[in-house]
């Protein structure tokens, strides 16, 4: 052998090397910054919204308060937002054109949980409920409790109307019945 | 000068026209520079047990029955092992020249090396040994050494753990190339291909006098099977078959050599589904590997120069039932006996699962300079690809971009080392070298979990032995500066940051052979290890641990300092390797959990950060063969840690666990050369995890179990080929049962009865020997 064919032999493999480094684009991060639920009574509107600008970790979330009436029957919406891009990414559509692996469940908790129950109105392609739109009924017990919502997701599962053992959302919002 | 050239051109053979019976074979075993006949050196026939050993005049005598051709090992501890063919009947007498490993290899361990009594603890296994266990991960082919356990994530992925240190703090180095990949997360395994491996030597203790700092584990040291040293050509065909995930594998070993030139290709193959525990199937841990390479030797009277290039790419599924959302899901998991996630068995990988592409290519030169001495330069370039792909929990509105990975990290690695070895009257040798690494790391992909990152490591290192009669004296000292400059990103706000690390390794070890079969040894040595960037930056969920990973980028470097006690008996029939080691740190880097959890909107999850502590480790070896008659082998292996946080008082998280195994070896005796039977039963105890912190982890350690494990190795002849087959049966009772280490253990059972079958035949074309005087 002689060193041509050393070098060659080097060149070959820095090449090999070289090709395989090439600068990537680095990091565009995906996430859920903010979960926003609108309820409508007529014409009076109330939001509650529960939003991590900086993402998971770093600063804590802000969280509102849900403020209720009593005995009233609210129509209710929820949306899902990605608010460190620009524009803001609203993933409710993704999550409706998912909606055969997905569902919202709605439980309500402490002492006044009797007092505020949520049924869902809309329907997947199999006739079993999403949870993106809801009813919300209110007793005429007032204090303050919580509201817990989960998004479950069926990956390789069956879809029931019972929670999968996959949550892709699950957060608490404080709830004052006035 | 002659013999030292000679000793490079890989010619251990010579042929001396002298007579001898036809049935038997008789050689003697010189040293290569010196010409003197080597005592107590080991001779076996390739694969099986049978050993002779030479005499005080260098000579031995094998009686072999009527074969074609055979290939003998020849060791003897400081010289390089060699696998020879041999014709018989061999008329003439066989002179073997070994050459001493720094000379041959122009690379050596300053300690435990070429020494019976090095004060280190260091395990060699061989290529018969590692022959039984190919078809398996690099994983479980060391996991039985006593101090070397392993973390499992599944049938695919093992890392291993040395004494307790895991991670950036075991350098595993492959053809004397520090293998640089993604080491941090401890479901990343070393990527290496099983079948191209000749040798393992595993260092415990402070290894890092030529790989660098860091090494406070120790080193995995893996030679790839070496070049074939005579003319001719050579194949290998391995297949395996696996019963419990079905796994199919085959592979090619191709050698040749044609007077100064060697080129050898080592391709395979692999693939398994899902494994099975004895009551369900643990969906989606498949598994498939592929991995290629090839290199070239050229050898010329004054220097050799090799080329090699490898490329590996491994998929592994990550079982489906340990993806969860959140805590309140992983607590439904953990309270579950099976898991939540049971399909019928399929070999199709799904998310999540992580692809692992690496590739190495190398240039070495070695030359002997005037004076006698040897001078190394080694180039290598590695690059490391891995993705991770998480189960789908967050949302892009682009459909395409679904299927990419969760974050991917690229790492690029070059690195120069030089050595020069030199004998110094005649009992001292001494090694002086030079090291520079320098990497850079990019991270892509939908989440932040690592930074960007340039990294600069540099090193000078000088270390000596001195040999005289029973008495080696030892000792080395390494500097070592890094600097990274990293972009880590904390909640979408960039931190550019330079960190600076310098310290020194040292090494004093003596050992004294007290009688002709006893060896006593004692080393203390001291080591440090910079911070790694995963954990000064990490911050994020890593999705293979369930975790929100938080780093501290004020950690220190941490300090080890280790003293070890060595004995080693060698009788008739009594073989015996103890020792009790002490290891204390400073700012030992750990992770402990946070008492709030990360309120994220998928739910709160455990949140781990990094501190640093003062701790104490402490531990013991045994390993005791007893041979009570020739066809009987016993084998008593067990191994103890503890290890402790001394600022808190507590014990360390993720500590392997005490084991105890016992082996009976079977081998009927008059058995015909290379037809050899042998059976080995082995009965693997391994107790429950008593030192832990109660309120850290999500479950309690798991209870004690046994398992049984059947080896049976046989050859059949077809035509002139002799094809070697193993079968293995792990798990013999099919023993539901949890190990501590093992990642899953939250969720599921490990591996029911498996029962692996290794097939290799061998293509040989009979060996030209050289005659070269």
């Amino acid at each position: 052998m002689n060193t041509k064919t050393n070098f060659k032999i080097i060149i070959f493999s820095i090449i090999i090397l070289a090709g395989s480094c090439k600068k990537k684009s680095t990091h565009e991060q995906e996430t859920i910054t903010t979960v926003k639920l609108t309820l409508n009574n007529g014409g009076k509107t109330t939001i509650a919204q529960w939003k991590d600008a900086d993402g998971a970790g770093g600063n804590n979330p802000i969280i509102d308060t849900m403020i209720l009436d009593t005995n009233i029957i609210y129509t209710g919406t929820i949306e899902v937002f990605d608010e460190t891009k620009n524009p803001i990414a609203n993933l409710t559509e993704e999550i409706d054109k998912e909606s055969d692996v997905h569902q919202f469940f709605y439980t309500s908790l402490g002492s006044i949980s009797s007092s505020f129950t949520f049924d869902k109105t809309d329907q997947d392609k199999n006739g079993l409920p999403i949870g993106l739109a809801y009813k919300l009924t209110t007793k005429q017990q007032k204090g303050n409790g919580s509201l817990r919502i989960v998004l479950s997701h069926y990956d390789g599962v069956t879809k029931t109307t019972s929670p999968s053992n996959e949550s892709d959302i699950d957060i608490e919002i404080p709830v004052m019945i006035k | 000068m002659k013999y030292i050239y000679k000793c490079l051109l890989y010619l251990f053979v010579l042929i001396v026209s002298t007579n001898i019976y036809a049935q038997k074979t008789t050689g003697i075993v010189i040293d290569s520079l010196s010409k003197q006949p080597l005592k107590k050196a080991s001779i076996s026939i390739d694969g099986s047990s049978i050993l002779a050993f030479t005499n005080s005049k260098g000579e031995f005598q094998l009686t072999t029955s009527n074969q074609s051709s055979i290939v003998i090992t020849i060791k003897r501890a400081g010289y390089h092992t060699e696998n020879i063919s041999i014709s018989i009947p061999q008329s003439k007498l066989l002179v073997i020249e070994l050459c001493p490993d720094e000379v041959h290899l122009g690379g050596y361990t300053i300690h435990g090396k070429h020494d019976d009594c090095a004060g280190q603890s260091k395990i060699e296994l061989n290529l018969p040994e590692i022959d039984r266990l190919k078809g398996q991960t690099l994983g479980d082919i060391i996991k039985h050494i006593p101090g070397v356990s392993m973390i499992n994530s599944g049938a695919g992925i093992s890392k291993p753990v040395l004494r307790g240190l895991t991670g950036s703090r075991v350098i595993t180095v492959y053809n004397q190339i520090r293998q640089e990949g993604q080491q941090w997360g401890i479901e990343h395994a070393p990527e290496i291909d099983p079948l191209s491996i000749g040798s393992i030597e595993i260092l415990k203790g402070v290894g890092g006098i030529e790989y660098g700092a860091d090494a406070l584990g120790g080193v995995i040291k893996i030679n790839p099977i070496s070049y074939r040293p005579y003319n001719g050509k050579e194949a290998t065909i391995y297949s395996d078959i696996n019963s419990n995930n079905k796994l199919y594998g085959g592979g090619l070993v191709l050698n040749s050599h044609l007077n100064k030139k060697s080129w050898r290709v080592i391709a395979s193959y692999k693939r398994a589904g899902d494994s099975k525990t004895p009551q369900y199937i643990l969906s989606n841990t498949g598994y498939q590997n592929i991995s290629f390479q090839t290199g070239y030797k050229y050898v010329t009277n004054n220097y050799f120069m090799e080329f090699n290039y490898s490329i590996y790419y491994a998929k592994n599924a990550m079982l489906k039932a340990s993806h969860f959302g959140n805590i309140s899901d992983l607590l439904k998991a953990i309270a579950s006996d099976t898991p939540l996630y049971i399909k019928p068995f399929t070999y199709k990988i799904s998310k999540p699962y992580q692809d692992v592409l690496h590739q190495t290519a190398s240039i070495k030169w070695n030359t002997i300079l005037k004076n006698g001495s040897t001078l190394t330069l080694q180039h290598a370039s590695q690059y490391n690809q891995r993705n991770e792909f998480d189960a789908d929990i967050v949302y892009n509105q682009n459909i395409s971009k679904q299927n990419l990975a969760a974050f991917s990290l690229g790492i690029y690695t070059g690195s120069l080392d030089a050595k020069w070895n030199l004998q110094y009257k005649k009992y001292w040798k001494i090694s002086i070298g030079f090291s520079y690494m320098y990497q850079n790391n990019l991270a892509w992909g939908k989440r932040y979990l690592l930074p960007n990152f340039n990294g600069h490591l540099a090193g000078v290192y000088a270390s000596s032995t001195y040999r005289k009669k029973n008495n080696a004296l030892e000792f080395g000292i390494r500097g070592d500066a890094r600097y990274i400059k990293s972009n880590a990103v904390r909640n979408f706000v960039i931190l550019n940051e330079t960190k600076k690390y310098n310290g020194i390794t040292s090494i004093f070890s003596y050992a004294k052979e007290l009688t002709k079969s006893i060896e006593l040894g004692y080393t203390t040595a001291t080591g440090w290890r910079a911070p790694n960037v995963s954990e000064l930056y990490s911050n994020g969920l890593h999705g293979a641990t369930g975790n929100f990973e938080i780093g501290n980028s004020n950690l220190k470097k941490e300090v080890l300092w280790n003293n070890e006690i060595t004995l080693k008996v060698q009788r008739k029939k009594i073989n015996l390797e103890t020792n009790i080691y002490f290891n204390q740190f400073k700012n030992y880097i750990y992770m402990q959990p946070e008492k709030e959890p990360t309120l994220t909107i998928h739910g709160a999850f455990p949140t781990m950060k990094y501190y640093s502590g003062t701790v104490d480790m402490a531990g013991a070896e045994i390993k005791c063969m007893y041979i009570p008659s020739s066809n009987w082998q016993l084998e008593l292996l067990s191994s103890y840690i503890n290890a402790k946080n001394t600022d808190l008082k507590q014990p360390l998280w993720l500590m392997p666990t005490n084991k105890i195994q016992t082996s009976y070896i079977y081998i009927p005796k008059k058995q015909k050369v290379l037809k050899e039977k042998r059976v080995e039963l082995d009965c693997i105890y391994t107790f429950k995890q008593n030192h832990y912190q109660p309120n850290l982890d999500y479950a309690l350690p798991p209870s004690a179990y046994t398992i049984l494990r059947l080896k049976f190795e046989t050859f059949i002849q077809v035509k002139k080929q002799t094809i070697k087959i193993n079968l293995t049966i792990n798990n013999v009772l099919n023993k539901s049962y949890r190990d501590y280490l093992y990642r899953f253990r939250y969720y599921a059972d490990e591996q029911g009865r498996d029962v692996q079958l290794k097939i290799q035949v061998p293509i040989n074309t009979i060996p030209k020997h050289i005659h070269n005087n």
